[in-house]
């Protein structure tokens, strides 16, 4: 049987190439735009901090969806299917090779933002004095710890909700269409493409504020307590769909032949 | 001699059209199996069942273990290069396959570089059709398993690589495993055959050994295949 680490490191491969090249037009992308705001003679400390972060959301999106493109396919692609691993641990692998290439472009980001910061560090530093002096005493080191801690789990279940999400809508459609006839199967397809992600939004939506409705019913309104919940929340949420897509994964979903 | 494959029951429909109905197919270890049938007989369906690449209802068992992680383990098939991106260079996917399957060899399939004449430097969209056919026979005859499945191995190519590719296999296939090959054109593989396999209607027509076939019909594998079709031989 396939180690899972092996499995990972196969999902990985390509994924990592590809997250290269998008990191590669990132940075020329940055350096274009820093150099022509000299060449126009606009160039401040603050340019190359404005270019890193105005280009890292496009590098991002970018990233995420072709992240969610090589995620999708390896469901339906022979060489992966085919690799002697049971359904639970290729969802894994699959799970565990997209996310940390997603880290990886956001670690990449993170350190061209704080080359941008180092360059901007002194106007940054004068604007921040004054917002850090007005919430000075109200958040001791602990407490922004927790909370960060917190938030960053937030981010997490977010992300693996709309990625479960995804490959639910995705997973359900290729289900259907196959007990489909063939004939216009592109245009019922594309219709099923939208309806079942309007489907899942509301029914994401619809359990999410059930969960939180009750659970704010038992919890106090604490801040914390609230992120929580939302946390709690977003984790029954993947875990359904989750399960959902390993029972198509195991009765229905086939390779694309 | 033991079994190596068991199908029972197996059905398989899809787009509302059957593709196979109630195969039953035993296949016993050791042998090299020859599965004809036409375009669209469904020859490529029953392998991708086997391997779980496609999903129908019925009993299929490689070495008697029926659940799909482990079949796969035991069978290795040549559909294991689809998913690959034709700028993919051939040595990266050799390292995949070593990464991935722990029954990978690598010294036999540098033997099979080196006899199949193979450039692993290339990439896979630089590749002929016969060189990439060479690819997909040396990669699946580098694993170690009990049942190889190769799916039209010859289709398209021209008669140097055919016979090399044939040669290959009689000289790689351990004894002990179970080769199917899939095609449509007999002529060339059928005196390397032990068993015949006819997929018909939907079904296994026929399983029977191809020297049971010349001693029976007094005709050869292909003439045999062909007056099937034509409805010259009838067969319970």
């Amino acid at each position: 049987m396939t180690n899972l680490w092996s499995a990972i490191k196969a999902m990985s491969g390509s994924r990592f190439r590809q997250m290269n090249q998008i990191l590669l037009i990132d940075l020329i992308a940055i350096a274009v735009t820093t150099l022509w705001t000299a060449v126009t003679g606009h160039f401040a400390d603050v340019t190359i901090l404005s270019s890193v972060s105005g280009w890292a959301f496009v590098t991002t999106a970018v990233s995420f969806v072709m992240l969610a493109v090589a995620s999708e396919r390896a469901f339906t692609s022979d060489s992966l299917r085919l690799i002697p691993l049971s359904d639970g641990k290729f969802y894994f692998a699959n799970l565990v090779a997209s996310f940390g290439q997603l880290l990886y472009v956001w670690v990449a980001q993170a350190i061209l933002g704080a080359i941008g910061l180092l360059f901007a560090w002194g106007t940054i530093t004068r604007e921040l004095r004054g917002i850090w002096s007005w919430n000075a005493g109200l958040q001791t080191p602990g407490d922004l710890f927790q909370t960060g801690a917190t938030l960053l789990i937030l981010a997490f279940m977010i992300w693996l909700v709309i990625w479960s999400t995804i490959s639910l809508a995705h997973l359900v459609t290729n289900v259907i269409t196959r007990f489909l006839p063939r004939f216009r199967q592109q245009v019922v397809s594309f219709v099923l493409y939208v309806a079942i992600i309007w489907v899942t939004i509301r029914l994401v939506s619809f359990v999410g504020g059930l969960v939180q409705k009750f659970s704010s019913l038992l919890i106090g309104q604490q801040d914390l307590g609230q992120l929580w919940i939302a946390i709690l929340s977003l984790a029954i949420i993947s875990a359904l769909e989750i399960a959902a897509n390993l029972f198509m994964l195991k009765k229905w979903v086939e390779t694309v032949h | 001699m033991s079994d190596v494959l068991t199908i029972e029951n197996l059905n398989y429909k899809r787009n509302l059209k059957v593709i196979l109905h109630d195969v039953n197919l035993t296949l016993a270890q050791g042998k090299i199996v020859g599965l004809l049938g036409e375009n669209g007989a469904g020859k490529t369906t029953l392998m991708r069942l086997i391997t779980g690449s496609a999903k129908g209802s019925g009993h299929i068992a490689v070495r008697d273990l029926e659940k799909t992680v482990d079949r796969k383990r035991h069978v290795s098939f040549s559909e294991q290069l689809k998913g690959f991106a034709d700028g993919t260079r051939i040595d990266r996917v050799v390292d995949y396959y070593r990464l991935v399957y722990p029954d990978f060899d690598g010294q036999r399939f540098e033997e099979l570089v080196t006899f199949l004449q193979i450039d692993t430097s290339l990439k896979l969209s630089a590749l002929s059709k016969g060189m990439k056919e060479k690819v997909v026979i040396a990669l699946t005859l580098s694993r170690q398993v009990d049942l190889y499945l190769l799916d039209e191995p010859f289709s398209g190519i021209d008669s140097m690589s055919r016979k090399r590719i044939i040669s290959s296999i009689i000289k790689w296939k351990p004894d002990d495993a179970t080769m199917v090959i899939s095609d449509h054109y007999v002529t060339e593989i059928a005196p390397i055959l032990d068993d015949v396999v006819i997929v018909k209607d939907q079904t296994v027509a026929i399983h029977q050994a191809a020297d049971d076939i010349r001693d029976e019909y007094g005709i050869g594998i292909e003439a045999f295949y062909e007056s099937l079709y034509e409805g010259g031989v009838k067969h319970d």
